[in-house]
């Protein structure tokens, strides 16, 4: 945890915030966190990307980015020194006075080009916020090689709006944290859709693509389903109003209990200690059991007598039990005397509604959406806590934070199949707290962060400082740079080796010397 | 050496109390000796272990984090059951192999690193299955008790003495003599990596896989 090392490194400096603040120190560990992580490339993590693009927001100004969260587009054309804003081409020519040419479509989100014409505009990806550099850029699984805007200039006109399979990746023309394929797809290619996303996260695959794929901890099918609150705490066994029809007290007797929820309201003992050991004994009471006299509770024989004062035997053997998932597939009048209902029209006629909703096909079980009942899909219970296929592999990817990251649940699915993936390097993409455990770099690298924060403190002018130390904690920081660096590629290092250096060779080989004696040839 | 042994020899050198210190306290003293172990490793690369990772079907990508939590790079990969060394390449190498070379399923024949924490296998396997063995460069661990005999060597033993006194020395302000005593530390670098033997460097040997193509010398 971060206090635990700025415990450690006020212990070094001899400080207890008088001179450098708690806060202070805190600041110079993230920034050494985040400059271990730039100058070593140290972290990587996948990254996929719908196509075409999207972004959080689109907007028409520059300023405009500054009061919206997540990925933004700007749309708009800046026109006369960008006190202007246009969204076609031809806006430039008239707001000149020039007489207007016919210029292409203008979307707002690159994904809106599945509905658009020819436009003017790149086709660019959003990274995330934690994004650093790309490492491999892919498309449908093929590595996509990297090229400039001027060669993609050179090669053909229009090639920002060429379509075919994507070939090739550039910086492009947009801004930081941003790229674009060339050819372009605009065809809408979405790895899931998340089907209900606002009503939380998914839970649960369907999709027409061929590979298998199964669920770990998936969402639980019902076991049950029942029509009102009633019912429930029929099947569940709700002590004290579960309504049995019938009573017995022998297991004998149960046999001939009339209905299907008869309940057993004694106690057994397999041997009677003082009438008959050699046979079994049942009580109404438990003390009849245990001690034969001290106990003065009264118990009834069937629940609804708890209601008089009879404490109430809960035993299993009394309830019509019912385990697993319970689900309601009916819902509620508004007024709970008026029943229930199946179908959303019938509850908008018990509400004294007078236009009605047409219905959907409604199931009980689960698996009835498999036969196109609608209501019946994702039950708002259990979250998937992984995926695996034989054909290909669902892996984690979070942004940001700590260790606790992988604790939660997916909040999205992407896929590399027919759209863009990116290999990445990334960093922190928020201010550390004194309880997080970063996890981007092993535990064992913080001892690195420590002596970055040493050679900030050293070096900072006024009280404590000193140079020297400044500077040896300075280089012992960078060694750690280039330690981390070389963690990733020390598996090179394992790999058959070769004597000889078979490079081309600039030494140019001897002359020949013949001795002086060798006989002279005239040609 | 003990740690026990090392704190003592430290804190002697320090001209302080070994059973009753005034200036350190005993876990002060231990995490400096802890740093010194990490530091020694990473420099060394000298502790290795193994850990074993079952295979899993469809799985090419494997967190290290998940298989050990003290690996610092792996170096070897072995599949057991097939008695096969995985060889080392790169994504590139992939690439260049195969356009689509994550749909491929099969036998393990290579592996690639990705990041200090991720590596990959090629081609990942249909079926689950088979265990591989991964052999890794490793951070020490913390010992158990002051009793037990450090990881390493008697040299580097010492060297932990020389690094335990160096934190010693800046905690007094001696900088200049913890700047010697660090720069003692520093030139037991070089024989501890001798001693483990992990000097085939670039520098004097060259990667066969990354040989130039033969040239002919002739233009056409």
């Amino acid at each position: 945890m971060i206090s635990d090392e700025l415990n450690r490194i006020q212990l070094k400096l001899h400080d207890s915030a008088a001179i450098w603040s708690r806060a202070e120190l805190l600041r110079w560990w993230s920034d050494g966190y985040r400059q271990l992580l730039a100058l070593s490339k140290g972290a990587v993590r996948f990254w996929n990307l719908d196509v075409p693009g999207g972004f959080t927001f689109a907007h028409t100004q520059e300023w405009e980015a500054n009061y919206g969260n997540g990925t933004h587009n700007r749309f708009s054309l800046a026109i006369q020194s960008g006190n202007l804003s246009g969204t076609y081409l031809w806006e430039t020519e008239f707001i000149e006075g020039i007489t207007p040419t016919n210029s292409n479509d203008a979307v707002t989100q690159p994904w809106e080009r599945v509905h658009s014409g020819e436009w003017d505009g790149q086709f660019r990806f959003a990274l995330p916020r934690d994004h650093e550099q790309i490492k491999r850029v892919a498309w449908d699984e093929r590595r996509l090689d990297p090229v400039t805007v001027k060669e993609l200039d050179t090669l053909e006109r229009g090639w920002n709006q060429r379509k075919g399979e994507p070939v090739v990746f550039t910086a492009g023309l947009g801004k930081i944290d941003s790229f674009e394929i060339f050819a372009i797809r605009t065809d809408h290619i979405q790895g899931y859709e998340l089907d209900e996303a606002e009503k939380g996260m998914p839970r649960r695959f369907t999709g027409d693509r061929t590979y298998t794929q199964s669920l770990a901890s998936p969402p639980p099918e019902n076991a049950y389903a029942y029509t009102s609150a009633g019912d429930a705490e029929a099947v569940t066994g709700s002590p004290y109003d579960f309504d049995p029809t019938d009573s017995y007290s022998n297991p004998e007797d149960g046999l001939h209990a009339e209905g299907s929820r008869p309940w057993k309201f004694t106690w057994d003992d397999s041997t009677d200690t003082q009438d008959a050991p050699d046979q079994g004994f049942t009580a109404t009471h438990p003390w009849m059991i245990e001690n034969r006299g001290t106990s003065e509770d009264m118990y009834g024989t069937h629940p609804f007598e708890h209601e008089y004062g009879a404490a109430t035997k809960v035993y299993a053997d009394g309830k019509p039990v019912l385990d697993g998932l319970g689900w309601r597939f009916t819902k509620a009048a508004a007024v709970l005397s008026d029943g229930f209902a199946v179908h959303i029209w019938e509850k908008e006629m018990q509400d004294g509604a007078t236009t009605f909703t047409d219905s959907v096909v409604i199931g009980t079980y689960s698996w009835e959406a498999e036969s196109g009942a609608v209501n019946v899909v994702n039950f708002p219970a259990g979250v998937v806590r992984g995926a695996s296929s034989a054909d290909r592999q669902y892996m984690p990817i979070y942004l940001g934070g700590t260790k606790q990251r992988l604790l939660g649940a997916p909040r999205d699915w992407r896929s590399s199949k027919q759209n863009v993936s990116i290999l990445q390097t990334i960093l922190p993409d928020n201010d550390l707290v004194e309880t997080e455990t970063p996890d981007l770099v092993p535990s064992q690298m913080f001892k690195y962060l420590r002596y970055y924060v040493w050679s900030r403190a050293f070096g900072r002018q006024g009280e404590g400082h000193n140079l020297i130390l400044a500077s040896h904690y300075e280089r012992r920081f960078r060694r750690g740079v280039v330690i981390f660096n070389k963690l990733s590629i020390l598996t090179h290092r394992d790999v058959v080796y070769a004597r000889e250096s078979i490079g081309p060779t600039s030494r140019r080989p001897p002359r020949p010397k013949l001795p002086p004696e060798f006989p002279r040839v005239d040609i | 050496m003990t740690r026990s042994e090392i704190r003592a020899r430290i804190l002697e050198s320090l001209n302080d109390s070994v059973s009753s210190p005034v200036f350190w306290s005993t876990s002060e003293i231990d995490d400096v000796i802890g740093e010194g172990q990490e530091v020694l490793a990473e420099e060394l690369a000298i502790i290795k272990r193994s850990a074993l990772v079952p295979l899993r079907e469809g799985v090419t990508y494997y967190y290290t984090q998940a298989v050990a939590a003290d690996i610092m790079a792996p170096y070897r990969l072995f599949l057991i059951e097939l008695d096969r060394r995985l060889d080392v390449v790169t994504m590139r190498q992939l690439d260049e192999r195969h356009e689509t070379w994550i749909t491929i399923s099969g036998d393990p024949w290579h592996w690639f690193p990705v990041s200090w924490d991720i590596f990959g296998i090629f081609p990942h396997p249909a079926e689950a299955g088979g265990v591989l063995r991964l052999d890794y460069l490793a951070w020490p661990q913390a010992p158990a008790d002051d009793d037990q005999e450090l990881e390493f060597s008697e040299p580097e033993q010492d060297a932990l003495v020389l690094y335990g006194v160096y934190d010693g020395l800046l905690k007094q302000w001696d900088i200049e003599r913890a700047l010697e005593t660090f720069a003692l530390f520093l030139e037991r670098v070089p024989l501890g990596r001798s001693r483990a033997n992990v000097e085939l460097q670039a520098a004097k040997l060259e990667r066969s896989s990354h040989r130039q193509p033969f040239r002919t010398g002739v233009n056409i």
